[in-house]
């Protein structure tokens, strides 16, 4: 009887051996060979300027107008706004270094700023995508239509396309990531998609308990907006802050006094659009 | 005086044994005990009630006087076959008298005896609802006593191997008893190892590896005395399949497609892994007080630490099957109707499904990347392995006073007492590369202010630092106190057995938070006053419960019997179902009140030379019941917390089982049931959104929704064939009327568009459509010198290779076309209503068994 016990134990420190963890501790993957993301491939040649691309398609900012982008030519810019707390949603926002121009690329995808964070330099291969406007914003991605009676606008493209459309060039630089002055003299179609910075103004209604877009102003659409004291940004048919319900901070009170808020300044038709990125784009002016 | 101690110590060792033998059956030993086996596989999966989002678990009904119920859990184990409908929690287990359901859920995990097959075959007592037991009064799905005594076990050794292309693709056990000895000691011991990988598993991206053992030692003290001692366990890691939709399935071109692994630096990893072992020690005493009156007591203790693994996220879900990720996104593929913009968008959506299995995967690369980024530019990692734990720390005590009143008339008398401390808390598995992660209800922000308290899981620890191994998010222990006593009087007269049984009971349960959430840090309570409702213990609910049975079985002589039987039962609610968020607060169910159930059971049988049947009809009808469930609400942006009081259920329908024995070796099985397990009414829900800690109160039209993940209709026709020590099996079974699990939130009244004349129109429950399955076995068994014996048997199921099976699933939970709260309408191109998620049976699959027997 003592050896049969002594058999079953042997048996089980034998088992216990052999039934080793097969989800142990999991070692980081390298990345020396590349990004997980964006297509590796592509090569940096070929390259444009945002002014030479805009020339090459006149219409790049019409509404309801999709050109597609037929020549091997790829763009080479930096990326100055995403949807890190969720307010510039299905989209990018990207400058070039040296001209300062901008542009919206338009990606269907949550949580861009995982691997596109402010500051990350990217390669764009523009063939086979689109540029068109809506409002007239100009932006990057692929045609929409609501049915098959309706005209189509340039809208997002699907993360498929997005992904075999872009490379990763090194490690994100948000140092210069720098925003403009935004004034009055700022030129609409000029410069809508650019990052800048609006000095010493204050919003409309803040009242220490107002929040930049709660559900309940938004009503039954998922976006606040709201507007400047200060001439001569208080006409609220050119200027405005653009908050969608979703952000992080749509519940935030918004400051009472001055403030500098900066953000990506997008163009609706004949109006400015300021999209906060995040809480740090807004400082209280003391 | 020693050989009179031998006889009785064997007497009582091997007395349990006769109930488990059925006299009549001549199913050979290797192929009795290979049911067994294959019962106890194939339910692995399904036996453990974990999936989260299905419910799956299954009875496990013997009762050996029944030919339906002896042979119904085996035969439709690969649909994974739910008696009558119910679920697990009305079916009582009990190990040597004592009572071992799960005292939170009222289920009982069947992988905490798995492997050890020596152990638990041939050692089960089972009753069906109106049958008379020694250890309980039966609950409505039956009662089963497993006898862990080392005198009843067979002395020899005993090994077997198996290989099979299932969960796991070896197997391996090895069993000795010494029976009974002179001395009065008695041992039994087996071990056993199953184990597959992610290369060998039937499904891809899971894997087995589990190791069992269990000991008993049995002391015949003197004839009125004897002690046994029992402890075992089998501490098992493995990883699970999920549920997908049926174009996850063509696009993959694979019925088992499996969405929760994905490529690691090349290498498969599973994001669901399941850890789970559960060591206990029992404790039998057995006093004959006299030839007629016996007391069996059985104490048991058990710490479980059972937990799973999930990939998690705060940001847009990874996992292959997203929605978003589908062709069928982009275009409308059931209205045929869209731009040729978006037949061109789901074109290439197609092709990059179907170029390569790495892309229908999860890729673990990005998430890493993804995290390294973040921390580099100071935002905290989106993309984690989570650990949900639910530990448990148990006692049960069960004693049985037994007295054979005279030779027509018996009485038992039963106390089962029960102490059991949960232990739930989530830990952090893996941060997926990244180096920081804090304790922050990232559902939360965007609903509050900046650095609010409610955007914290714990103010205690505001925005703690959350390492690997750290508790975040929630950590509360569920406390459960029950006693129950119960007592059964048996009278034989003339043709008749009668019996009539009764108990009563009470039961207590509170909740403990560990963390001080922030939502509910300042709740309001009905009083007006400020209180924290997260950290801390909660009030006390107190039940009493209790009910009775009684039952005829009348013998008309020429081996025609009837049986008949009627209860009504009370039954207070389980702790899982008496919370209504117990991960965020301490607030109980609103309107929680006990359970009603009224059972009745009206069965035939024949028992003659060449024919045995048994052909039964029943009725249940329970109220007053309480559900709960928890899930992602889509349409809500949020964890919702679901409960449905007021939960009326009926539960009906027919079963026959037909024997033929054609001859001494060729015989004909019938076995089949057509069923009804459904909603009875409306019921009322409450459901509270996790980001927000707002509780909405509704109906919910579930009204003629049906039990889900089980053939409420099925049937089977075999033949069995045995000669010169082959045996030969051939089933053909059949499944229809398969439900899935349905979503509450799609039929929540209140978010619904009424009709024009003031009715709704509610979503018809999704549906599986059934099929045929072909199952065969075959063996032999070989008689060796010196008493030793050899079998050998394969077992093949799913001969046909029907892999088109579906076996359960549920609906999603978010609308395609639906108007928010604040008005606004929403309108997809993607159909959920289409798109149950689904699991389908494995294709053909098999065991091949060597057992030694010395």
């Amino acid at each position: 009887m003592r050896n049969y016990i002594k058999y079953l134990c042997g048996l089980c420190l034998l088992c216990v051996l052999c039934a080793s963890c097969q989800d142990g501790d999991w070692d980081a993957p390298d990345f020396s060979d590349g990004a997980p993301y964006g297509n590796n491939q592509l090569t940096e040649d070929n390259i444009i300027t945002i002014a030479e691309l805009k020339a090459k398609y006149p219409k790049y900012a019409d509404n309801y107008t999709t050109s597609e982008i037929t020549e091997d030519c790829k763009l080479r810019v930096r990326v100055t706004g995403n949807d890190v707390q969720g307010n510039l949603y299905n989209s990018i926002a990207v400058q070039e270094d040296k001209s300062g121009d901008a542009l919206i690329i338009a990606i269907t995808g949550s949580d861009l700023f995982a691997y596109l964070p402010v500051g990350q330099e990217i390669l764009i291969d523009l063939k086979g995508l689109y540029i068109g406007g809506y409002g007239l914003q100009p932006q990057i991605g692929t045609p929409y239509a609501k049915d098959a009676t309706s005209d189509a606008y340039v809208s997002r493209m699907p993360n498929n396309v997005w992904q075999s459309h872009f490379k990763l060039l090194g490690t994100a630089k948000p140092e210069l990531v720098v925003p403009i002055e935004f004034t009055s003299e700022r030129d609409l179609a000029a410069d809508c998609g650019k990052l800048m910075t609006i000095k010493n103004i204050s919003i409309k209604g803040a009242d220490g308990t107002v929040t930049w877009a709660s559900k309940s102003d938004a009503g039954s659409g998922t976006s606040v907006s709201k507007y400047f004291v200060e001439s001569p940004y208080s006409s609220t048919s050119k200027y405005m802050v653009y908050t969608s319900t979703y952000a992080d901070f749509a519940n935030t009170p918004i400051p009472t006094g001055k403030m500098n808020l900066t953000g990506i300044w997008k163009r609706y038709n004949n109006a400015w659009e300021l999209v906060i990125r995040d809480f740090n784009d807004i400082e209280v002016v003391q | 005086m020693t050989k009179k101690l031998t006889l009785v110590a064997m007497f009582l060792g091997m007395a349990s044994l006769g109930f488990a033998q059925n006299a009549k059956d001549t199913t050979s030993e290797g192929e009795q005990a290979l049911k067994q086996d294959n019962a106890a596989f194939v339910f692995t999966e399904s036996q453990l009630g974990e999936d989260d989002d299905v419910t799956q678990n299954v009875i496990m009904v013997n009762s050996n006087n029944n030919v339906y119920t002896s042979n119904v859990g085996y035969l439709f184990s690969p649909a994974r076959f739910k008696f009558r409908g119910y679920n697990s929690r009305y079916n009582d287990i009990y190990f040597n008298g004592v009572q071992v359901n799960n005292a939170e859920n009222g289920q009982f995990n069947y992988s905490t005896i798995g492997g050890m097959n020596r152990a638990t075959n041939n050692h089960i007592d089972a009753s069906g609802a109106f049958e008379t037991n020694t250890f309980s009064m039966a609950n409505i799905g039956g009662s089963s006593n497993y006898e862990f005594r080392a005198g009843s076990y067979a002395a020899g050794h005993n090994l077997t191997l198996s290989a099979c292309n299932r969960n796991y693709t070896a197997r391996a056990m090895y069993a000795f008893g010494t029976g009974m000895t002179q001395k009065g000691w008695a041992f039994f011991g087996t071990v056993g190892y199953r184990w597959s990988n992610m290369n060998t598993a039937a499904v891809e991206g899971t894997f087995y590896n589990s190791l069992s053992y269990f000991l008993t030692l049995q002391k015949v003290i003197n004839e009125r005395h004897s002690l046994n001692l029992a402890t075992w366990g089998n501490p098992t890691e493995r990883a699970q399949q999920g549920a997908s939709t049926d174009e996850a399935y063509w696009l993959a071109n694979d019925y088992q497609y499996n969405p929760y692994w994905g490529y690691q630096d090349g290498k498969k990893r599973a994001s669901r892994v399941v850890n789970n072992y559960e060591p206990t020690a029992m404790l039998t005493w057995d006093y004959k007080i006299n030839d007629r009156m016996k007391l069996t007591t059985s104490l048991i203790g058990k710490y479980a630490m059972y937990s799973a693994s999930k990939l998690n996220y705060s940001g847009t879900n990874p996992h292959p099957d997203y929605w978003k990720n589908f062709p069928s996104y982009n275009y409308d593929v059931w209205g045929g109707t869209g731009t040729s913009a978006e037949l061109a968008a789901w074109q290439e959506s197609y092709d990059f499904w179907t170029a390569s299995k790495h892309n229908r995967q999860i890729d673990f690369d990005k998430l890493y990347f993804a995290n390294q980024q973040l921390n580099a530019t100071g935002h905290d990692a989106i993309y984690y392995i989570e650990r949900r734990h639910n530990d448990h720390l148990t006692f049960n005590l069960g004693s049985t006073f037994d007295w054979n009143i005279n030779k027509d008339s018996k009485f038992q008398l039963g106390l089962q007492l029960g102490s059991n401390k949960g232990m739930h808390y989530e830990t952090m598995d893996d941060l997926l590369g990244a180096q920081y992660f804090h304790n922050r209800n990232t559902y939360a922000e965007g609903n509050y202010a900046a650095n609010a308290p409610q955007i914290y899981y714990d103010l205690n620890n505001k925005d703690g630092l959350v390492g690997k191994g750290d508790r975040f998010r929630y950590d509360y222990n569920l406390f459960v106190e029950s006693a129950k006593l119960w007592a059964t009087y048996i009278r034989d007269k003339g043709i008749s057995h009668n019996f009539i049984t009764a108990k009563i009971g009470g039961s207590g349960m509170w909740r403990d938070g560990k963390m001080n959430n922030g939502i509910f840090a300042n709740y309001i309570d009905a009083q007006g006053k400020s209180i924290n409702l997260s950290y801390g213990k909660s009030e006390k609910a107190h039940f009493l419960d209790g009910g009775f049975k009684m039952g005829t079985n009348l013998n008309l002589g020429g081996g025609h019997a009837l049986a008949m039987g009627v209860g009504y039962e009370t039954r207070a609610p389980h702790a899982n179902v008496a919370f209504v968020s117990p991960e965020m607060n301490n607030n109980f169910v609103r309107d929680l009140v006990n359970e009603k159930i009224f059972s009745t059971e009206l069965g035939y049988a024949f028992n003659g030379r060449w024919l045995q049947m048994n052909l039964t009809g029943y009725f249940t009808h329970s109220y007053d019941g309480t559900e709960w469930q928890q899930f992602y609400n889509d349409n809500e942006n949020s964890f919702t917390y679901n409960s449905l009081t007021g939960v009326e259920k009926n539960y009906y329908g027919a079963e026959l089982g037909m024997k033929f024995k054609v001859t001494n070796n060729f015989s004909i099985n019938l076995i089949g049931t057509i069923a009804e397990a459904k909603y009875a009414s409306n019921t009322n829900v409450t459901y509270m959104l996790s980001n927000s800690g707002v509780e909405y109160h509704d109906r919910c039209l579930n009204k003629d929704m049906r039990e889900s993940g089980t053939p409420l209709a099925a049937a089977s026709l075999g033949l069995r064939y045995s000669i010169n020590g082959w045996y030969f099996n051939l089933n053909g079974n059949y499944y229809d009327r398969i439900y899935l699990s349905y979503s509450p939130n799609m039929r929540y009244q209140g978010l619904m568009k009424q009709n024009a004349d003031k009715s709704y129109t509610v979503m018809e429950q999704a549906k599986s459509d059934g099929g045929f399955m072909l199952d065969g076995s075959i063996g032999k068994g070989f008689r060796l010198r010196h008493g030793r014996y050899l079998s050998l048997n394969l077992m093949v199921t799913n001969i046909t290779n029907n892999r088109k099976l579906c076996t359960g699933g549920y609906e999603q939970s978010r609308n395609t076309t639906y108007t928010t709260r604040e008005g606004q309408d929403v309108n997809r191109t993607y159909n959920f209503q289409k798109n149950p998620k689904k699991f389908y049976a494995q294709g053909i699959n098999g065991m091949l068994n060597l057992s030694y027997r010395f």
